[in-house]
């Protein structure tokens, strides 16, 4: 590397510090109104090596790296219990029940928003994303290749489903009982 | 055993018995000599007292003569033969007494004979001195009374048996003569005989032994000058070659020797070749040696590279750990401002308000994740860069290493080359030492080779001699075999 290029290198770096600082105060200083059209906060996640999103309307956290105590259970894809803020919670593999191979030890974790949480870990978290709702296909027009899905988003740029928690703590639910 | 004898033994031994008898012929000779001699000394004594005992005789004769003369004439001119009787008969009673000492029959016979002597004597004088004084009858009357026959006759009777017991003696000394002349005769005789006898003998043995061992003898000197001859005609033919091989060595010896001087020319310019090499060599050896220090201080320098390097290492991987710390920091930001926004997602319009804060907190963690995931990148280029500077540095630093250590075989090649040289000048100078001693020898050499050709030409002239000294031994051998064993020199001769 040259100086030439280190110089380059650090001016790029400082002009995006700049950059970054100008984002950050523009944001506070938008009006309200500008923020009020409407937005879909998507979780850009890969399961595997697949894509997929997560809407965080459906979501009640997320965590990474998160100690799960295997237990035994009547569902094969339950990984174990989790211990968050106080409460114990199942775990179930995102993968296995997408059909996907199960993940031999997945990292990150979201939490489903429901009165009882329910856990579900994935491999990879990609991007935090808010979407127009514009840009959210409902699915009408393509058949979704599991009933889990819901919906497509292009985002991060992939083309990704969305993947329906409630339907899948209904499956669960239904094999449960 | 007379075979082992010599031949002065052999003879001096045929002499010594000769010798021998000889001396035992000549001793009973000479005893016989002796015997012949004392018998002729005896003989001669008895002849000599015969005569004595004639002579008493005779002298008592002369003077009876005397006194009958005178006392017939009366004539004194009639005494003289009894003056000279009456003294010789005395005289000669008494040698014969002497003469006759050894004889005791004839020493009483003389005392016997001398009273009828002196009385003899006395009736001479007796009537000699009647006469004288003219009593020529007394003086007759003496002489007729017979007396003085008796006196005669008594003498002569004595005498007669003294003269006979002497040719007694001279008889038997005649026979001992006799006897021993013919013993002595006989031993000389018979001893000459003897001794011609073994004479012949001895001769006859010894020319016979001296026959065969000098018969043997020369022919062995016959068959060793045959040999010789040979020998010395092989001598002779070898000594042709070996002067002619004589002329050949020296010949080369000059060639050699020529040789040698340019071999001792060269040497020295070896030499000084060698030297100059050694030289340059030396200077070679300390150009090596700064050579050799100035490599020592790049070692040192890319050492410290190297140590810089791995500092720089090291650095770039605390950089890194605290850029995962800050990425970390990061990520867990952003899952704060996530979870914050999830929480804003379910509050009220205040709720959303803080949304968009923990949005900008979210966006403000991706962008410093997406610096650090840079910074990362860097920071993996600088690392590489170090590792790569490292290894290439290493590989210099190995290089460096490398090029110490065949700089420093250079050297010690150079320090090897050097001594090396050093002994090739010093051989190179004991070649030229060398080789001129060798040049002299080889002149020493060519002249004693010239020297043993001119002895190889004598040795060639002795050999001719030699041969003809062979050939007379032969002919001189087969001379003398032919006057020792005519027989065998005559069949050595047919054999040849």
């Amino acid at each position: 590397m040259s100086d030439n290029e280190l110089r380059v290198d650090s001016d790029s770096a400082a002009g995006a510090a700049t950059a970054l600082r100008r984002a950050f105060d523009r944001s506070f200083a938008v009006a309200a109104s500008l923020q009020a059209q409407r937005l879909e906060q998507i979780l850009a996640i890969r399961v595997g090596s697949d894509p997929y999103a997560l809407r965080v309307s459906e979501i009640a956290g997320l965590h990474v790296d998160v100690e799960i105590v295997p237990v035994p259970g009547p569902v094969p894809q339950l990984l174990g219990i989790v211990g968050l803020r106080g409460t114990l919670l199942p775990v179930y593999d995102l993968a296995a029940l997408l059909r996907h191979l199960p993940a031999s030890r997945p990292r990150w974790l979201v939490l489903m928003r429901m009165p009882q949480p329910v856990g579900f870990a994935f491999d990879t978290f990609e991007a935090h994303l808010q979407m127009p709702d514009a840009t959210i296909a409902d699915g009408a027009g393509e058949a979704p290749p599991t009933a889990f899905l819901r919906g497509m988003v292009r985002a991060a740029g992939a083309l990704r489903p969305i993947i329906h928690l409630t339907s899948l703590v209904e499956s669960i639910k239904d094999k449960n009982s | 055993m007379m075979d082992n004898w010599t031949f002065g033994r052999k003879i001096a031994a045929g002499f010594a018995v000769s010798l021998v008898l000889l001396i035992a012929i000549g001793a009973v000779a000479y005893r016989g000599i002796n015997k012949l001699t004392t018998i002729g000394q005896w003989v001669t004594h008895t002849h000599e007292v015969l005569e004595h005992i004639a002579g008493v005789l005779s002298s008592l004769k002369d003077a009876e003569t005397g006194q009958r003369g005178y006392v017939i004439t009366g004539d004194e001119a009639f005494l003289e033969p009894y003056n000279t009787g009456s003294g010789e008969v005395l005289n000669v009673t008494k040698e014969l007494r002497k003469l006759t000492l050894d004889n005791p029959n004839q020493q009483k016979r003389i005392d016997a004979a001398e009273p009828l002597i002196a009385a003899k004597l006395a009736e001479l004088k007796q009537t000699i001195d009647l006469r004288r004084s003219g009593n020529i009858d007394e003086t007759n009357k003496i002489i007729r009374g017979g007396e003085g026959k008796r006196f005669m006759d008594d003498l002569r009777r004595i005498l007669n048996e003294m003269d006979e017991e002497e040719r007694e003696l001279l008889k038997q000394r005649a026979q001992e003569a006799d006897a021993a002349a013919g013993n002595a005769q006989s031993v000389i005789v018979f001893g000459t005989v003897l001794c011609l006898l073994c004479v012949i003998a001895a001769g006859f043995f010894i020319t016979r032994s001296l026959s065969r061992q000098i018969g043997g003898s020369v022919g062995q000197i016959q068959s060793s000058s045959t040999e010789l001859q040979a020998a010395a005609n092989q001598q002779a033919t070898a000594t042709k070659e070996q002067a002619t091989a004589m002329s050949e060595i020296s010949t080369t010896i000059s060639e050699l020797l020529a040789t040698s001087r340019q071999i001792a020319e060269s040497a020295q310019r070896v030499a000084h070749i060698a030297g100059q090499t050694a030289a340059a060599a030396r200077s070679g050896d300390a150009t090596v040696s700064t050579a050799h220090e100035s490599i020592a201080t790049i070692r040192r320098q890319v050492d410290l590279i190297v140590n810089h390097m791995l500092e720089l290492g090291r650095k770039s991987q605390q950089i890194g750990a605290v850029l995962d710390i800050v990425a970390e920091l990061a990520e867990q930001t952003n899952i704060l401002a996530i979870n914050a926004t999830i929480e804003a997602a379910g509050a009220s319009e205040a709720g959303k308000r803080f949304a968009v804060v923990a949005d900008e907190i979210r966006k403000l963690a991706d962008r410093v994740a997406g610096s650090t995931k840079e910074i990362r990148g860097l920071i993996e280029d600088v690392r590489s860069s170090v590792n790569t500077t490292i290894m290439t540095t290493e590989g210099g630093s190995k290089s460096v290493d490398a090029g110490a250590r065949q700089f420093s075989e250079v050297a010690a090649a150079f320090g090897e080359i050097a001594g090396l040289v050093g002994t090739t000048t010093e051989a190179a100078r004991e070649i030229e030492l060398s080789t001129k001693q060798q040049s002299t020898a080889v002149e020493q050499v060519n002249v004693a080779i010239t020297s043993a050709a001119q002895a190889t030409k004598e040795t060639e002239a002795s050999s001719g001699q030699t041969l003809q000294t062979a050939v007379e031994l032969s002919s001189l051998s087969h001379a003398l075999l032919r006057i020792v064993q005519p027989q065998t020199a005559l069949a050595s001769t047919n054999v040849r």
